[in-house]
């Protein structure tokens, strides 16, 4: 019987195959040999299916037992068992993973059947920072933080800092919007014993279009979309057409909110961008300028699905979790650290005895 | 019996001269700034200061708005009413029209008075409305100063005021220094913590998709400014004030034959 996963091996070695970051090819990490993106695809396609078929077939079967089993049908939704193709071992992931590493023998493995029924991702950006790059980005991060607790660092598992492909939808859009501005200037002038100061108030009606490419929204809900916007932007230039072969040692996900649901965030950034160079538009010769209103609208344009290079390590300290990622193109590196409370009253009682002290003699000398 | 004539005329003359001299009274308020008694204690004082030093130290007080530089005013006052100090003439000169005010002295004076001194002294009691006072004062300053050169051979500078008030000062300052000083050292300690605080993390929404605008694909379709009407807000100058304690905000109407400070209350 097939598989329910596939393994991308070395056809000169058997080995198992890895995406290099950085690299247009994907290499053998046991005989160096190199293959083209394409050609893997072309010789896993069939096996691909394969695999698909066969975890159907393990579906089903595993289906018909749902009344009898220990799992709830949420549970069982969830947590769902794919063997590994290098070792037999059963890989068991949540429902939306698309690619992970065998626990057991850490060999990269896909998982097809994941695909099937969801669109295939238009694009992806390829990773081009290591996990090397990855660790030393968050030890660079954790420099210099006067408030992070000394058991912080001590305690996590910075090593376990984890390559993962985010879906993306990129909404294409015509935008425009109206905005109504009252706007005063003023003239101060002389009038014997007095300063007079004359202020004109007028009315600004200002509507305008703008065009928008790839405002990128995430497709997960398990990724916060705020760590997500953090790590943007990312260089659109090196987007290549998607291929499971990028996806070879890193995890990756597939969507969950569907590109209708991630409307509105794309929206609400374009109104927000449209309203702000609307209000450009008044001009410095006014001095004051209050926006009575500003209606937006976006005319419907092109979305396409995507999938984005991300580390992302999630770390436990007194019971919370603490999360960093790194955009795995450009190395931007985003993260909330814990506040050692003892530590931040200690600094704020230095700088009040200093700014008190500074202060009272500049005063005692000056007054 | 010419020569005889011419003699008596050049006496009549001197005469006429000496008396019309001293007949410049002392004390001249035209302005009506002083009761009889306030008068009285006025002259008094001006003439004992007069007697004791051989000089002519009179007040003028006028009402008159055409009166535009006081400090010339008073320079013609001085020469036409008071030469006859055997050691020197001074006039003190307030016009309430404006309410400016200025000493006006001979050379001989103008080397032995801090007018900006006594002017200070005067014109703190004229802004309080006490027109005796300042009077008074300004009679006892004269004769302060005279001694004052007469000990150390110049004028009394202005710094006077300040050498007395300062010592005060600094005791008064200290309560709102530590005040000060705690109410920075609060917020430099609020502020430094939130700053350690922000730096703990940096994730943020991005609230604009400004980088994902196609560059010079923002065009206007609409563009109207329309004027709605005027408002006016109208404020009263403020009135130059006197700083006692600048030189620069002296008058000077001093020339080749007069010294001399003034200014307003």
């Amino acid at each position: 019987m097939a598989g329910t996963s596939v393994a991308y091996k070395c056809l000169n070695c058997g080995g198992p195959l890895t995406f290099q970051p950085g690299k247009p090819t994907v290499t053998c990490e046991y005989c160096d040999t190199e293959f083209e993106v394409a050609t893997l695809e072309k010789m896993y396609a069939k096996q691909e299916e394969l695999a698909a078929k066969a975890q159907e077939a393990k579906e089903a079967k595993w289906k018909t037992d749902e009344a009898g089993t220990e799992w709830s049908v949420d549970e069982a939704q969830l947590m769902k068992a794919f063997t590994c193709s290098a070792c037999g071992a059963e890989i068991v992931c949540d429902e939306n993973t698309m690619a992970t590493e065998c626990v057991y023998c850490g060999n990269p493995t896909m998982l097809p059947h994941r695909f099937e029924g969801m669109l295939k991702p238009d694009l992806i950006i390829p990773f081009k920072k290591t996990k090397e790059e990855a660790v030393a980005a968050l030890k660079q991060f954790y420099e210099g933080k006067k408030l992070l607790p000394d058991a912080f660092t001590a305690n996590n598992r910075i090593e376990a800092i984890q390559g993962m492909y985010v879906p993306f939808w990129l909404f294409d859009s015509s935008a425009g919007g109206r905005g109504v501005y009252n706007t005063t200037s003023s003239l101060v002038f002389d009038d014997g014993d007095e300063v007079v100061t004359q202020t004109s108030h007028f009315q600004c009606v200002r509507a305008g279009e703008a065009e928008f490419e790839m405002i990128p929204v995430d497709g997960s809900t398990k990724m916060d979309d705020q760590f997500m916007e953090s790590i943007e932007p990312f260089d659109y230039s090196e987007l290549v057409p998607f291929s499971t072969a990028y996806l070879a040692s890193y995890l990756a996900d597939k969507y969950d909110v569907d590109a209708e649901a991630s409307v509105p965030r794309a929206n609400a950034r374009i109104d927000n961008s449209i309203a702000a160079e609307l209000e450009k538009t008044v001009g410095p010769q006014y001095n004051t300028c209050i926006t009575e209103s500003c209606d937006c609208y976006e005319n419907e344009g092109k979305v396409q699905y995507a999938m984005v290079p991300v580390w992302i390590l999630t770390t436990q300290f007194e019971g919370k979790p603490y999360t960093f990622m790194m955009n795995g193109q450009t190395g931007k590196f985003v993260g909330s650290l814990p506040i050692d409370k003892s530590k931040l009253h200690k600094y704020q009682l230095m700088a009040f005895a200093l700014a008190a002290v500074l202060t009272f003699a500049i005063l005692y000398f000056v007054l | 019996m010419k020569r005889l004539v011419q003699l008596i005329v050049l006496l009549c003359s001197l005469f006429i001269m000496t008396v019309s001299a001293f007949a410049a009274e002392s004390l001249i308020d035209n302005a009506r700034l002083l009761n009889a008694q306030d008068k009285i204690a006025v002259q008094n004082a001006l003439r004992q200061v007069e007697n004791a030093y051989g000089i002519r130290a009179a007040v003028v007080t006028v009402k008159d708005s055409k009166i535009t530089d006081v400090g010339k005013y008073a320079n013609n006052v001085l020469d036409r009413n008071y030469t006859n100090g055997k050691n020197g003439n001074m006039v003190l000169v307030v016009n309430m029209a404006n309410r400016k005010w200025y000493i006006s002295s001979d050379k001989r004076l103008g080397k032995m008075v801090g007018f900006k001194q006594l002017g200070t002294d005067v014109a703190s009691e004229l802004k309080g409305g006490k027109y005796k006072n300042a009077f008074l004062t300004y009679a006892k300053g004269a004769a302060n100063h005279i001694e004052y050169y007469k000990k150390t051979g110049k004028a009394k500078e202005l710094t006077k005021t300040a050498a007395r008030t300062a010592p005060a000062k600094k005791e008064k300052n200290i309560p709102v220094a530590a005040g000060g000083a705690v109410l920075v050292g609060v917020l430099g300690a609020v502020f430094y913590g939130n700053s350690l605080k922000n730096s703990m993390s940096n994730v943020s929404f991005a609230a604009r998709a400004d980088q994902y605008m196609k560059p010079g694909s923002f065009h206007l379709k609409e563009q109207e400014d329309n004027f709605l009407y005027f408002t006016y807000t109208r404020v009263k100058k403020a009135r130059p004030q006197d700083d006692d304690r600048d030189n620069d905000s002296f008058d000077d109407a001093s020339d080749d034959d007069h010294d001399g400070a003034g200014g307003s209350f």
